[in-house]
């Protein structure tokens, strides 16, 4: 079943167009990569589909959404002493749940930070995370939501490779165990091919869409990145 | 000492430190204190009109900040600017209009000792209102001051969450103009929440503690102007900043 079709998307930013006619759908359960060079309109997208930005076109959600969202990067003050309960917390639904949360609500919690193997965080301030840490904060806390999609926007210069690929595979298994449908974007074609069930290559417009096996060619790469990018191989791979 | 003038400071003493907390924060502890200056002009009216200061301060502060509120989200002038402009004018109309030099002075630095039985019930009714408020508002507040940008991605209205903020600014500032006057009401919002960010790890124990020594420095104050025969809204702050230099010790 499809949990989400788009239709003719197009973003436009003070009459620069960001994304031309974009049409795919999103199977439930099924992991979806998006793939393209800086500036291409990937992060447009997720906003399109967050509600953020004016668009043209359709989206369509066959299931009533429950979006968890975690962001690539964002401002954030690190003098505000916030520690890592406290920032889940902002997720709580009420204000009184922030000041006194229920002993449901911090089992939740640590349940979740569990998932991620990040329980020994709860009581460090965020400010003090290093970016590791702080990514798997951000999905503990997009999914403590309890998402039926999460889109996940990955952040590439600050994470080592080796702690690059603990988080997909935890990523897809916790997508089964949890039910919800990833939207992943990443800048890495090795995970890509590892972890996503479909693809869809973008710059500005749509470049290719299916099953990574079958659209990540060498031509197709060509087109979208231009020469010389191409598959290398992690020597930790399998550690 | 009048009971009464107790319990008003000790009032204005919570109100202003726990919503200092943010004011801290969000990196406005210069422009509250700015800000107060804009009473001057509102309590000089009042006492033209023969109507409590109370009315005229926070009418001239809710002006100022909605006035601020515009201009930032339509103009491209700092909000420094803007309040640094809006200062310096409220202070030459505050000495134009104010009637005579002593009222002036007590509009500078708060005389609780002229507290009418009306100011006492408006510190009920505004002190009890900025703290339900803060309370009811601190998971927004909290959330648009960590990250505005994480905060407008989930739904959070910013601008929404501003205004709210900036209304609480001026009712807070109204508030304590009469006890420790427009001059040092913006060190009261300051002081105890810088303390209690020294000695916290969390956000709410930094906001617990802001509010313990919010009370703390009034009590301190309250008993040091009994003591030493000094102005109340002077001791106060004195022992707020005594207390903040050995917080940084600790």
């Amino acid at each position: 079943m499809n949990i989400l079709e788009i239709k003719n998307l197009s973003v436009k930013y003070d009459k620069i167009q960001i994304l031309k006619n974009i049409s795919f759908s999103l199977k439930e359960g099924k992991t979806l990569a998006l793939l393209g060079p800086n500036g291409a309109g990937k992060s447009t997208l997720f906003k399109a589909i967050l509600g953020l930005v004016d668009y043209e076109g359709e989206i369509i959600w066959n299931k009533k959404p429950k979006i968890g969202f975690v962001p690539q990067r964002f401002d954030f003050d690190k003098g505000v002493p916030m520690t890592v309960k406290e920032f889940i917390l902002l997720h709580a639904n009420s204000n009184w749940n922030f000041w006194a949360p229920s002993k449901e609500i911090l089992k939740n919690i640590k349940k979740h930070l569990k998932y991620l193997n990040a329980e020994k965080l709860i009581n460090k301030k965020i400010g003090e995370l290093s970016s590791g840490q702080f990514q798997r904060i951000l999905i503990a806390r997009a999914l403590f939501g309890k998402p039926n999609v999460l889109l996940f926007d990955e952040p590439t210069a600050d994470i080592d490779v080796e702690g690059e690929m603990t988080i997909y595979p935890l990523i897809r298994d916790l997508s089964k165990k949890l039910s919800f449908t990833p939207i992943v974007i990443s800048h890495d074609l090795n995970i890509v091919y590892e972890f996503a069930d479909n693809v869809i290559c973008l710059n500005k417009k749509m470049m290719c869409s299916g099953a990574p096996k079958s659209v990540l060619t060498q031509d197709q790469l060509n087109e979208l990145y231009g020469e010389g990018v191409g598959f290398y191989v992690h020597h930790n791979h399998h550690k | 000492m009048d009971i009464s003038v107790i319990i008003v400071s000790l009032i204005v003493g919570v109100a202003a430190s726990i919503l200092g907390v943010f004011i801290i924060l969000r990196r406005l502890a210069l422009v509250s204190d700015v800000l107060s200056h804009v009473a001057l002009p509102g309590m000089a009216l009042s006492l033209f009109f023969g109507i409590n200061v109370f009315f005229g301060a926070f009418a001239a502060l809710i002006f100022a900040v909605l006035g601020i509120y515009f201009l930032e989200n339509k103009s491209k002038i700092s909000l420094e600017a803007i309040v640094g402009i809006m200062f310096t004018t409220s202070l030459a109309l505050g000495m134009i209009f104010f009637p005579d030099k002593e009222q002036l002075i007590d509009g500078l630095f708060g005389n609780i000792n002229s507290i009418t039985t009306e100011d006492v019930f408006l510190t009920y009714i505004l002190g009890g209102f900025i703290i339900l408020i803060t309370l009811v508002f601190f998971r927004n507040f909290a959330h648009t001051t960590f990250s505005k940008e994480l905060a407008q991605s989930e739904g959070f209205s910013v601008k929404k969450i501003n205004l709210i903020f900036l209304v609480l600014l001026a009712a807070v500032i109204a508030l304590g103009v009469k006890v420790v006057g427009t001059l040092l009401i913006g060190a009261l919002t300051i002081l105890p929440v810088s303390i209690a960010k020294n000695l916290s790890g969390s956000l709410k124990s930094m906001t617990v503690l802001s509010v313990f020594f919010g009370v703390f420095i009034v009590i301190l104050g309250i008993l040091a102007s009994l003591f030493f025969s000094i102005p109340l809204g002077a001791a106060i702050i004195l022992s707020g900043s005594i207390l903040f230099i050995l917080s940084l010790f600790k």
